[in-house]
C-alpha cells in the first residue's frame, strides 16, 4: 500500500533538530517463571538509530497511567517505531539511552506505514 | 516433617508458599505473578518494561507487612551455634562442641552454599544429636551471604578457637511471637472468562485441605477471608473482568538474643586464600 502522506521522517528529525544517534537494547523474548517472577529473555539487540529528542510536554505526560505521569520523559522522533512491551511477544519495553542516562519506552505513536516516522513517549530509569 | 518456617528468616520461603498455594489453586488456567517483580541486581535491562502475561492471570501482592500481635514468649533454648563467615570463600569442614565433631556434609556435594543452607544442615545434625540447639549465620559485613563448603581435606587444619571471629557458642533468647499479614491476589481475565469463578475457586482452596497442606507447609496458619470485590472494566476495547481476594494469614515468628559463652568450641577447617 502506498505511503497516504508524504514521507516526513527526514524532514520531522530535521525540524526538531536530529540528536545524535540515541541507542536502544531491545531485549529478546522473557518468560513468567513458576514463582511468579518474570525472567527476562537471554539476548538483547543493540540498535542505534537517528533520533530528534526534546522533553515530554505536560499534556503529553498527562496522558500516561497514574503512575507514569509525574515522573521525567522525554518525547523521541525516530524513522522506525520504537515499542513498548509486549504481551503477545512477552518482550519487555525499549531502553533507549540518551543524554548518558536510560529511559525505558512508555507509549508509542507509530506513523510510520503513512508519513516515515514514529514517535514515543520515554521515562527517566537513572 | 516440614521444617517449622519462622519470620523474619524464612520471609522468602513464606511467600513463595503462598504463591505455590495460589497456584496450585488456580492452575493451570491462571498463572500466578507477582505485582512487585524482582528487580535484577545485575544487568541493565532486569524487569523494567516487562509485560504482563496473557489474561486470564492472577496479580498476588502484600497489602500490610507481617505485624505482631500481642506479647512475644521468651523461651531460652540449650545452646547456639553461631558462625561468622571470615570471608566468601571460607570453608567449613567439621564443628567441634566440647571435643565432639560434627561434620557437615553438604546435601548435593557441590557448591556454592547460602547461609540458610549451612543453618539448615547444622540444625538438623543438631537436632539429630538431640541437642536443644538454635543455629545462626551472621555472614561477616561486606562479603555476600554465600558459604562455599567442600568435602575435608588431608592438609592440616587450622583450628579457631571459641570466642575469634569463627565460630562461638552462645546462650540464645528466643522471642517466639504471632505475626498477622495481609495478602491481596487480583484475577484478570476478558469476557467471557469470569474472574469471579477463579476468585471462588481461590476462596473454597482457603477451606480445603490439601490445599491448606502447602500453606501450613510454608508456616502459615490462621487463615481469614477478608473481603471478596468485583469490578469490570473496558481495556484496550475489551470487557476486562477484575476480581479479587483479601485473606489474612497468622505466623510464627522467631527472634533470638545471644548472651554469653557457656561453652567452648573450636571449628576445624582451613581457609582459602
Amino acid at each position: 500500500m502506498p505511503m497516504p502522506f508524504a514521507n516526513l521522517g527526514p524532514h520531522v528529525l530535521a525540524q526538531f533538530g536530529r540528536a545524535a544517534a540515541i541507542t536502544v537494547e531491545r531485549p529478546t523474548a522473557g518468560t513468567f517463571s513458576a514463582d511468579g517472577y518474570f525472567a527476562p529473555g537471554a539476548g538483547t539487540l543493540t540498535l542505534a538509530m537517528d533520533a530528534a529528542v526534546m522533553p515530554a510536554r505536560a499534556e503529553e505526560m498527562e496522558a500516561l497511567p497514574e503512575n507514569e505521569r509525574t515522573r521525567e520523559g522525554i518525547l523521541i522522533f525516530t524513522l522506525e517505531a520504537l515499542r513498548v512491551s509486549s504481551v503477545s511477544a512477552r518482550t519487555q519495553a525499549d531502553i533507549v539511552t540518551w543524554a548518558g542516562r536510560k529511559w525505558v519506552v512508555a507509549s508509542v505513536e507509530d506513523w510510520t506505514a503513512q508519513a516515515g516516522y514514529a514517535s514515543a513517549i520515554a521515562l527517566g530509569i537513572e | 516433617m516440614t521444617a517449622a518456617l519462622y519470620l523474619p528468616g524464612d520471609w522468602d520461603a513464606m511467600q513463595a508458599a503462598v504463591q505455590a498455594w495460589a497456584s496450585a489453586a488456580l492452575a493451570p488456567a491462571v498463572p500466578v505473578i507477582w505485582a512487585k517483580q524482582r528487580i535484577s541486581p545485575t544487568g541493565a535491562i532486569s524487569t523494567i518494561g516487562a509485560p504482563t502475561p496473557a489474561r486470564p492471570y492472577a496479580l498476588l501482592d502484600l497489602l500490610t507487612p507481617p505485624t505482631q500481635t500481642g506479647q512475644a514468649e521468651r523461651r531460652t533454648a540449650g545452646i547456639a551455634v553461631v558462625f561468622d563467615a571470615p570471608s566468601a570463600d571460607a570453608e567449613i569442614y567439621t564443628l567441634v562442641i566440647n571435643g565432639v565433631a560434627i561434620p557437615h556434609a553438604s546435601p548435593s556435594g557441590a557448591g556454592p552454599f547460602t547461609a540458610e543452607d549451612v543453618r539448615d544442615g547444622y540444625q538438623a545434625l543438631l537436632e539429630g544429636l538431640g541437642m536443644d540447639a538454635l543455629v545462626e549465620i551472621r555472614p561477616t559485613p561486606g562479603y555476600p551471604a554465600a558459604l562455599t563448603l567442600t568435602p575435608a581435606q588431608t592438609d592440616p587444619p587450622v583450628v579457631f578457637a571459641a570466642g575469634t571471629d569463627n565460630v562461638s557458642l552462645k546462650t540464645p533468647l528466643a522471642y517466639f511471637g504471632d505475626e498477622l499479614c495481609t495478602f491481596t491476589i487480583e484475577v484478570v481475565t476478558t469476557y467471557p472468562q469470569s474472574a469471579v469463578g477463579a476468585v471462588s475457586t481461590l476462596r473454597l482452596a482457603l477451606e480445603s485441605e490439601s490445599a491448606l497442606e502447602l500453606l501450613r507447609a510454608g508456616g502459615w496458619a490462621a487463615i481469614d477471608v477478608l473481603s471478596v470485590q468485583e469490578r469490570d472494566l473496558t481495556w484496550a476495547g475489551l470487557w476486562e473482568d477484575r476480581s479479587s481476594l483479601d485473606f489474612r494469614l497468622g505466623c510464627r515468628s522467631r527472634r533470638i538474643e545471644l548472651q554469653d559463652y557457656i561453652e567452648t568450641s573450636e571449628i576445624v577447617g582451613a581457609l582459602t586464600a
